[in-house]
């Protein structure tokens, strides 16, 4: 639950107030002009950004002040949208540090690699290259790769992860996102197109300046011919 | 131009390099990790170098004298845990690193003073021969602790999980810990570890050149070098650049002495210019 959640940065006051209540399983976008303090929203979530004032509770837990690393523990994981993989390292290595990071053994870790292939057979065959000699789209499916790895994974905030990518690349990470669903994780996602929101439903909320200016279901905001043309050039 | 004497350069500059090595790996692993210049890296040299002397020249053992100079680690861990984790702003680290080794190698001269120290093993004091080759027993000692060393500290820094954690903070230390890992625990080993390695390097340095207060900032230029030349943070590109300063440093003092300090800056110089970002680099934005 997020209350009344204020962050500033310098003299610019980013998020003015964001209040919201996430449901157990659901995905939750977030919509919102450049500027609009969406990756503010989530960089305070995962911890990079501490707020000025109120506050961030995950199942039961005050974590406004916690950390990145304490949680991480809770299940709490981020795709950033400008990837920041561990360039040097291979891609195995990429999704082994992520893994070893939360305690794993390496032969669980090695397990729950095993299973990221089989999500994204394409990692599989660039396992041994650098991070940095992927693709853009190849690095974006390593990006959310590294995040869903997790084998206690609760809640992932991922940020515009399907922008700028081809269509195949969209559709796979799509495929990621629908299995995730199925699995009860709770996501919050960025999304400046509405392609992810037409495939998975759930609720969303518009941030303006700061501000939740809207809250609804998905299909209340795709059939909303105004917020369309306004946020997405859509009609 | 004898082969025998360049080969003896080419031998003494790789028993350099293995110090430079140890000296500059910290350095190295410390900035691109932690984005600390760490003025203080050679007062840790000197003070691993009087402290080893100390002990192996009252003992006459030189593996207290190693284990003596490791105990800087625990210097390290006390500079990094309350001076430098209190406060994570770069120019204040700069301050405060750059005030450490000027106290540091203050009170090395008001308790050692001016005079160079030297204590050489027993057993390794002589030369081996092998052939028309000449090599100083101590300086192939120095390799193979180099070697040793270096292999434990490359398997640490390539095939652990510390040593994975280290190379993911190198590229983003943000992100690594997004997926569990107290970046300020690796903050510490890491400084604790390149500690270490200053100390032995200066302790193992002694009996070749002795110790005096100023040896280790005089060397912490070679680490500079070093570190723009091979790479920041990068463990490979400290490898290779640290033999290579030390090989042509060698060469330089045994065939154009009045070259051999100057000889470090033309490589850089020239690095800079052709790869600014070093041999094995990346560019850090």
């Amino acid at each position: 639950m997020i209350s009344d959640l204020k962050v500033h940065i310098g003299p610019l006051y980013i998020l003015q107030g964001v209040s919201f209540q996430l449901r157990k399983g659901e995905t939750f976008f977030l919509i919102g002009r450049n500027g609009a303090g969406k990756s503010t929203l989530l960089k305070t979530l995962v911890g990079f950004i501490k707020p000025s004032s109120g506050s961030i509770v995950f199942e039961g837990k005050d974590i406004t002040y916690q950390p990145p690393y304490v949680r991480a523990k809770l299940g709490i994981r981020y795709v950033p949208d400008n990837k920041r993989l561990f360039a040097s390292l291979s891609v195995e290595d990429n999704l082994l540090a992520s893994l070893l990071a939360e305690g794993l053994s390496r032969s669980k870790a090695m397990d729950r690699i095993e299973y990221v292939y089989s999500l994204f057979p394409d990692l599989k065959r660039l396992r041994k290259l650098k991070a940095s000699q992927l693709s853009g789209g190849q690095q974006q499916m390593l990006n959310l790769a590294r995040a869903i790895a997790s084998p206690s994974l609760k809640l992932l905030l991922a940020d515009e992860p399907v922008e700028g990518l081809s269509p195949i690349f969209v559709s796979k990470i799509l495929e990621a996102f629908s299995k995730l669903v199925e699995e009860g994780v709770t996501m919050v996602i960025v999304e400046t197109m509405p392609v992810i929101m037409k495939k998975l439903s759930g609720r969303c909320a518009i941030l303006n300046a700061g501000r939740i200016v809207f809250e609804g279901s998905t299909e209340d905001l795709l059939k909303n011919e105004i917020i369309m043309k306004t946020y997405f050039g859509l009609a | 131009m004898s082969i025998e004497i360049l080969l003896s350069a080419i031998i003494d500059g790789i028993a350099l390099g293995f110090v430079l090595l140890m000296l500059s790996l910290g350095f190295s692993v410390i900035f691109g990790l932690m984005r600390i210049a760490n003025f203080a890296h050679g007062s840790l040299f000197t003070l691993g170098a009087y402290l080893g002397f100390e002990v192996a020249s009252r003992t006459g053992n030189i593996v207290y004298g190693l284990l003596a100079a490791s105990s800087i680690g625990l210097i390290g861990l006390v500079i990094e845990r309350f001076l430098l984790k209190p406060k994570r702003d770069p120019m204040m680290q700069v301050i405060i690193t750059a005030g450490l080794m000027m106290l540091l190698d203050r009170l090395a001269w008001l308790r050692w003073g001016d005079v160079p120290y030297i204590w050489i093993p027993k057993g390794l004091e002589g030369v081996v021969r092998y052939g028309p080759i000449i090599m100083h027993s101590y300086r192939l000692f120095i390799i193979v602790v180099g070697i040793f060393i270096s292999i434990v500290t490359y398997y640490l820094f390539t095939k652990t999980r510390y040593g994975l954690f280290v190379r993911a903070g190198i590229d983003d230390r943000e992100m690594i810990q997004v997926f569990g890992v107290n970046i300020e625990k690796i903050f510490t080993i890491t400084f604790a570890i390149g500690s270490i390695l200053a100390g032995v390097a200066g302790f193992l340095l002694v009996p070749w050149q002795g110790v005096y207060p100023l040896i280790g900032t005089n060397y912490l230029l070679y680490a500079f070098a070093i570190v723009i030349i091979g790479g920041m943070g990068s463990i490979e590109g400290t490898i290779i650049s640290s033999m290579l300063v030390g090989i042509i440093q060698q060469l330089c003092a045994y065939y154009v002495p009045y070259l051999s300090e100057v000889s470090i800056g033309i490589a850089m110089f020239l690095v800079l210019i052709m790869k600014p970002e070093g041999l094995l680099g990346k560019v850090i934005e």
